[in-house]
C-alpha cells in the first residue's frame, strides 16, 4: 500500500515506461516548452491588466498629465496615452490673459493625425495657416477651452500650441493602435 | 488593406489567448464559460469592424479570418511542428491506473475529471481499470480501459 502511495504521488519526469500498446504522437520535451510558454503568455496577460489599470493604454489610474508654459499662461491638460479611435481629451487653460480675442494654434501635423468633433466653446473663428490651424476665441479674463480628440493615426504624436504667437507649449502623446 | 490587417490582428491575438490559457479552458462550456465566450465576441466585434459597417467591409474581415483559417490548416497539414505550436500535442495523464500528477496540475486536470470521463465513456468504476487517459489536444479526454484489445 504504501509503496503504491508512493508511486502514485512520485513525480513524472520520466517517460512512462509501458506506452508501448497506445500509439500516441505526444511530445513531452515540446509539451514543457508549451507550458513555460503559457506561464510567460499568463504573467503577460496579468501584465496587459495591471498597465490597463495603471493607464498605459488611456485613461488610467495615473491620469492626465499637463504641459505649462514657462510663464505660466497657456497650460494643456491631456492624455499621454490613447487609442486610436477612441475619445481623448485636450484641456487649454488660459491663466489671466488680457481680455479680447486670442487665438490658439495648433501644429498641423497633429490636426491632420486626429479628428477634432467638438470644441468648447466654440471658437469665434477658424483659420487654416500654414503652420497649423488657429482657434480664435473672445474670452474675458482667464479661461478654459475643450477639444474631444479621435486620433486617426497610431504612434507617436507630437503637437505645438501656441497662444497669441508667442506662448509656445509642446507636448507628446502616444496613441495605441 | 485596413480591415485585413484588423482581422489579421484579431486572428493572432485570439489564437494567442486560447494557446495561453490552456487545453482545458474552453473544453467542456459551462454557462458561464457561454456567456464569456459571448462577451469576448463582443469585444473584438468591434476591432474587427472598426467604424465601418459595410456589408464589403465584413466580407473582407470574414474572407481573411476563413483564409488564415484555411491557411493555418494547410500548413498543418504539412508541417508536424507547425501543427504541434498552433494545436499542442496530446498528454497522456494517466498510465495503468497511476496518474501522473504533475502532468495534471500542469494541464489543471484531476482525478474526478478522468473519472467522469471513464465513466461517461467506458462506465467504468475506479482508476484503476483505466489504462490510459490521454488529454487531447481539443482539451477532451480519452479514456482506453484496462481490458481494451490491444491489437497488433
Amino acid at each position: 500500500m504504501a509503496r503504491s502511495k508512493a508511486r502514485e504521488t512520485k513525480g513524472d519526469e520520466e517517460e512512462p515506461r509501458r506506452v508501448s500498446t497506445l500509439e500516441l504522437h505526444g511530445d513531452l520535451a515540446f509539451q514543457r516548452r508549451e507550458w513555460q510558454a503559457q506561464r510567460v503568455g499568463q504573467a503577460l496577460l496579468a501584465l496587459v491588466v495591471a498597465l490597463g489599470i495603471v493607464g498605459v493604454f488611456g485613461e488610467g489610474l495615473l491620469g492626465p498629465v499637463r504641459a505649462i508654459s514657462p510663464d505660466g499662461v497657456l497650460s494643456v491638460t491631456y492624455d499621454r496615452f490613447a487609442r486610436r479611435g477612441a475619445r481623448t481629451r485636450l484641456r487649454i487653460d488660459l491663466a489671466a490673459p488680457a481680455e479680447g480675442p486670442h487665438s490658439v494654434r495648433i501644429s498641423r501635423g497633429y490636426v491632420e493625425a486626429v479628428e477634432v468633433r467638438q470644441i468648447t466653446p466654440a471658437p469665434g473663428e477658424v483659420a487654416l495657416t500654414p503652420e497649423g490651424t488657429e482657434l480664435v476665441f473672445e474670452l474675458e479674463g482667464a479661461g478654459a477651452v475643450e477639444l474631444d480628440i479621435w486620433p486617426s493615426r497610431a504612434g507617436r504624436l507630437d503637437c505645438d500650441l501656441v497662444l497669441d504667437d508667442r506662448v509656445r507649449v509642446s507636448l507628446w502623446q502616444w496613441v495605441w493602435f | 488593406m485596413e480591415p485585413v490587417v484588423r482581422a489579421a490582428a484579431v486572428y493572432v491575438l485570439v489564437l494567442l489567448v486560447v494557446r495561453i490559457s490552456g487545453k482545458r479552458t474552453l473544453a467542456e462550456i459551462t454557462t458561464f464559460d457561454l456567456v464569456l465566450l459571448l462577451l469576448i465576441g463582443e469585444a473584438t466585434q468591434q476591432a474587427l469592424l472598426g467604424d465601418d459597417f459595410s456589408v464589403t467591409n465584413a466580407a473582407i474581415v470574414i474572407a481573411t479570418l476563413t483564409g488564415l483559417d484555411l491557411a493555418f490548416s494547410r500548413l498543418k497539414q504539412h508541417s508536424r511542428r507547425a501543427e504541434q505550436v498552433l494545436d499542442g500535442v496530446p498528454l497522456l495523464i494517466v498510465d495503468h491506473g497511476r496518474p501522473l500528477k504533475d502532468r495534471m496540475e500542469q494541464e489543471g486536470v484531476d482525478e474526478w475529471d478522468v473519472m467522469a470521463a471513464a465513466r461517461e465513456k467506458h462506465g467504468l468504476q475506479r482508476l484503476e481499470q483505466v489504462k490510459y487517459a490521454v488529454l487531447e489536444v481539443s482539451g477532451g479526454i480519452s479514456i482506453v480501459p484496462i481490458d481494451a484489445p490491444t491489437g497488433s
